[in-house]
């Protein structure tokens, strides 16, 4: 019929508020990143790898920098800020890999019937079955750990997820009579797949993305920790971790900040990404 | 007729139905007056938004969460509305049945109908399961289902969209109920399974003495099987009466511009067709006044005035409307 | 030689469990300027035959020719723009604009295709907006969610027009509209047809809707053609058994008017195992044995009125 049921809508008090001030909170965490990881270089900050003073001098004492100094002396607070840009990198340009790589291959396998489709999907299939972490390991004995080759294997890791939630958004959409409509209006292939068919499959990838985001952060961390990460003595947040954890007991500190920066930017990225999913289901008129 | 009329089976009184949503509070239904006699059969007719589903909706005590509802039920002296959620929804399964245009709206895919069937007799009536199951095989028998006591184990994709439809009005009518409502209930059948299914529900009314609520948007669907017909517009009653008088000589503009719409085979092809000026109102931004008023072609100051309250004419008509068509004003 | 001329139209479905035979030998000529109607219930072949002939995809077999051009397995230019020159509009028509696209940009993709410059497009799009009762001002920048569906069907009916196609096919276009809108878009798809000469097929199950607007029908019963023919003529005396029913089951909106003739028994049969010879012998009271052997052709009965009936036949016309 013309118009669709009332839907009805539950509206919460309170609880919307302190939702909305956490959102707040968590966009401008990730803003202030953003910004300490592009500004890095001219904020007067001691170099990463130079020792400044004694070692293991703890935060906020009269004795040394503001933030302490690490196991060997090195300033603790521009090794967690050019930390930044490293976790940034890494995770940015692995997301940014596996997005575009997923959902071509997402939205070639939905709309292309037969081989290729089930190429795809095998090929797919396959790498989701992966116990992941055991797929970097073994990659990193291959080859040379360093920034590049990380994005790259972790662009290549979180492709396939992409192209399942693309190619299963293109199916749905590929039901529906506008993609028929422009085909008997000439539209070739290319022009139906992204002029089409992208736009109306991008919102869950853009709600995932956000979230793999804050997923490679921690895998990145991890990998540091085992030593298979960035290699020192580039400053990586999993790297000191790692360096940090021999003196637990004397100086927790050398853990604890690094953990709290990953802590606090994964929270950041899965609460945007979570309303940003909230948009995308509540936006959908499908009527 | 000897005697006074039977009371009615069903009361409505001052029905309203208001649904908050995104748009803001959506005026479903704003003041539906109703009743329905022991063995009657009413069509409810209406365009979307008019309000009809709702309507039957409330009736059976399904309106969408979060709604806001008022007024009057009251089945044979009960008033639905009063009494605790649990006697009334006892009340409203052994007394009422409901068939939906989608017959998959009230069939569990994953369940065979058997099942299914004697899911409500045993709740609602206590019956055991063996005469549950005879009862559910004379049902289907009676519905038209062939080789009934077979397909028991079937499940829903197993039949055609017809033979669904039969399905839940055996479903529907498991209880014995004493109102039955058809929602729509042939819509989304081919025109030969439409009459198929409608003289069904004619005959099954006629043999089980059951007062029928048949709710479409299509007017010829209730002209020749109703005995009374109403006609919604935008949340309220604005037309009800006999159905030979509403389709004769409607009184209400509303009913006079839907019957002109309707395609009609005695007139030849390429006519050109009689349209409604303008489209159906927001129901979140109802005013005061008429809702029909700014579409139709009889108002004079019908914007200006408050809505028309319901009245009735000698024929025991009820109309909401300040300029009735054919009278002197 | 005729606008749009079908030949043995066969389109085939793989399903679980065999293949289904949409359509069988569909035969029909559309001449320009006029309005040729498919009519027939679910599992026809109605929609797979309209959307077999803009080759969305291809039937298995068969020919459709527009001004002589085979369309059918044709990649060459020539059969590329005559397929363009045949157009649709579809039952769902929020479903069939895309969501995030602006009416304006809807409307003119089909010259965005063919490389006409922008400025050429915004014109045709507000005076093909302005055909279809709808304010460019007004709607042009907004989306399908924000439009009602009457709306929503002006602007597919738009997005048709704007390419000059010489066929519209129109896939049960008002079946999801309420009346009152219902009779709008008729009568805007008439007077696209006067002002455009414009030749439509229209695909519906609603006889009402077909009798007021087409010249000629067919009706179709489990993929082939029955009965085709004038509609005035084949509405005031049908002679196939199926056409009967089926105008004997259109409910009346006149409570004096009791139900004509019988309703019809039984159920569709399964597409994928149709009785042989006649599909429709299975529900058909004027049944016989030879139903069962031949299959019965479409043979002449009058003017242009043709009939595939066994019994039919021998009556020499309406029965």
């Amino acid at each position: 019929m013309a118009t669709a049921a009332p839907q009805p809508v539950v509206r919460a008090g309170a609880s919307s508020r302190s939702r909305r001030l956490v959102l707040v909170l968590a966009v401008g965490w990730i803003a202030a990143l953003v910004l300490l990881a592009l500004l890095a270089d001219v904020l007067p900050l001691p170099g990463t790898d130079k020792p400044v003073g004694a070692a293991r001098t703890p935060p906020f004492s009269a004795a040394g920098p503001w933030l302490g100094t690490d196991g060997i002396g090195r300033d603790m607070a521009s090794r967690l800020v050019f930390g930044v840009r490293i976790s940034m990198m890494v995770s940015l340009g692995a997301t940014a890999i596996a997005l575009v790589l997923g959902v071509v291959l997402g939205l070639l396998s939905a709309y292309l019937k037969g081989p290729i489709e089930a190429a795809i999907n095998i090929m797919t299939d396959v790498m989701l079955s992966f116990p992941p972490l055991l797929l970097l390991l073994a990659l990193a004995t291959v080859v040379r750990p360093g920034v590049g080759t990380l994005i790259v294997s972790l662009g290549l890791l979180f492709a396939p997820p992409f192209a399942r939630i693309t190619r299963a958004s293109a199916l749905v959409q590929l039901e529906r009579d506008y993609i028929t409509a422009a085909r008997s209006l000439g539209a070739g292939h290319l022009r139906i797949l992204f002029r089409e068919l992208l736009p109306n499959c991008i919102q869950p990838v853009i709600s995932y993305a956000v979230v793999v985001i804050a997923l490679v952060i921690v895998i990145e961390g991890s990998l540091s920790f085992l030593g298979v990460g960035v290699p020192p003595p580039a400053p990586s947040w999993g790297g000191m971790i790692a360096a940090g954890k021999e003196r637990l007991d004397g100086a927790p500190y050398l853990v604890v900040m690094p953990s709290l920066m990953i802590f606090l930017t994964v929270f950041a990225f899965n609460t945007v990404g979570d309303k940003l999913r909230r948009r995308a289901s509540h936006g959908r008129s499908d009527a | 007729m000897s005697g006074a009329p039977p009371a009615p089976l069903l009361v409505v009184e001052d029905a309203h139905c208001r649904i908050p949503t995104g748009r803001g509070v959506v005026a479903a239904l704003g003041g539906v007056d109703l009743t329905l006699a022991p063995g009657e059969i009413l069509g409810l007719v209406g365009e979307s938004g008019s309000g009809k589903s709702t309507l039957a909706k409330l009736l059976i005590g399904v309106c969408a969460p979060g709604a806001v509802t008022s007024g009057r039920v009251v089945l044979d002296g009960t008033d639905l509305e009063r009494i605790p959620r649990e006697q009334a929804r006892r009340i409203r399964g052994r007394r009422m049945g409901i068939v939906f245009q989608d017959p998959m709206m009230a069939l569990n895919p994953v369940v065979p109908i058997g099942r299914q069937i004697i899911e409500a007799p045993r709740h609602n009536c206590g019956i055991s399961r063996e005469q549950a199951l005879a009862e559910a095989i004379e049902l289907l028998d009676q519905v038209g289902v062939p080789e009934p006591r077979r397909r028991l184990l079937h499940y829903p994709h197993q039949f055609s969209g017809g033979l669904r439809q039969r399905i839940t009005i055996a479903m529907a009518l498991a209880c014995k109920p004493d109102i039955l409502i058809a929602d729509e209930a042939t819509t989304a059948l081919d025109v030969t399974v439409q009459r198929q299914i409608l003289d069904l529900l004619a005959r099954l009314a006629a043999e089980r003495s059951l007062a029928m609520i048949m709710v479409s948007h299509d007017l010829s669907v209730v002209a020749g099987r109703t005995h009374r017909t109403a006609v919604m517009y935008a949340g309220r009653i604005v037309e009800c009466g006999s159905t030979e008088q509403v389709f004769d000589d409607p009184a209400h503009p509303y009913t006079r511009a839907l019957l002109d719409a309707i395609l009609r085979l005695d007139r030849p092809p390429h006519t050109r067709l009689a349209t409604i000026p303008g489209s159906t109102p927001d129901l979140a931004r109802l005013g005061e006044a008429c809702a029909f008023a700014p579409r139709c072609a009889h108002a004079v100051d019908c914007a200006t005035r408050p809505a028309p309250p319901v009245a009735l004419d000698h024929s025991g008509r009820a109309l909401r409307c300040h300029y009735p068509l054919g009278r002197e004003h | 030689m005729a606008l749009l001329e079908v030949t043995d139209l066969v389109k085939r479905f793989r399903v679980a469990g065999g293949v289904i035979e949409a359509s069988t030998g569909v035969s029909f000529a559309l001449e320009r300027g006029e309005t040729l109607a498919l009519v027939g219930e679910s599992g026809c072949g109605k929609s797979t035959t309209g959307r077999a002939i803009l080759q969305l995809p291809g039937p298995a077999s068969g020919s459709v020719k527009l001004r002589g051009t085979e369309l059918v397995g044709g990649s060459s230019g020539a059969a590329r723009s005559a397929r363009r020159a045949i157009q649709m509009i579809f039952q769902d028509a929020r479903s069939a604009l895309n969501p995030r696209r602006k009416v304006r940009e809807l409307v003119g993709e089909g010259l965005a295709i063919a490389g006409m410059p922008r400025r050429e497009i915004a014109a045709r799009v507000d005076e093909t907006l302005l055909g279809v009762g709808l304010d460019p001002a007004r709607v042009g920048e907004r989306r399908a969610a924000e439009l009602s569906g009457g709306q929503c069907q002006r602007v597919a009916i738009a997005r048709a027009m704007v390419v000059r196609p010489a066929v519209l096919v129109c896939d049960e276009p008002v079946a999801s509209l309420d009346v009152s809108v219902q009779a709008q878009v008729i009568n805007l798809l008439e007077d696209m047809k006067g002002a455009h000469g414009l030749s439509m097929l229209f695909i519906s199950h609603d006889l009402s809707v077909v009798h007021a607007i087409s010249d000629r029908v067919a009706v179709m019963y489990l993929g082939r053609i029955v009965e085709i023919g004038d509609v005035a003529r084949i509405y005031a005396r049908p002679c196939h058994p199926y056409t009967r029913a089926l105008l004997d089951s259109v409910p009346v909106a006149d409570p004096h008017r009791p139900s004509r003739g019988l309703a019809l028994e039984g159920d569709l049969p399964s597409p994928m195992n149709p009785p042989s010879g006649c599909r429709f012998r299975t529900r058909c009271v004027l049944a016989q044995p030879r139903c069962a052997e031949a299959v019965p052709e479409l043979r002449e009965v009058g003017d242009g009125h043709r009939v595939a009936c066994h019994i039919c036949d021998d009556a020499g016309g309406a029965a």
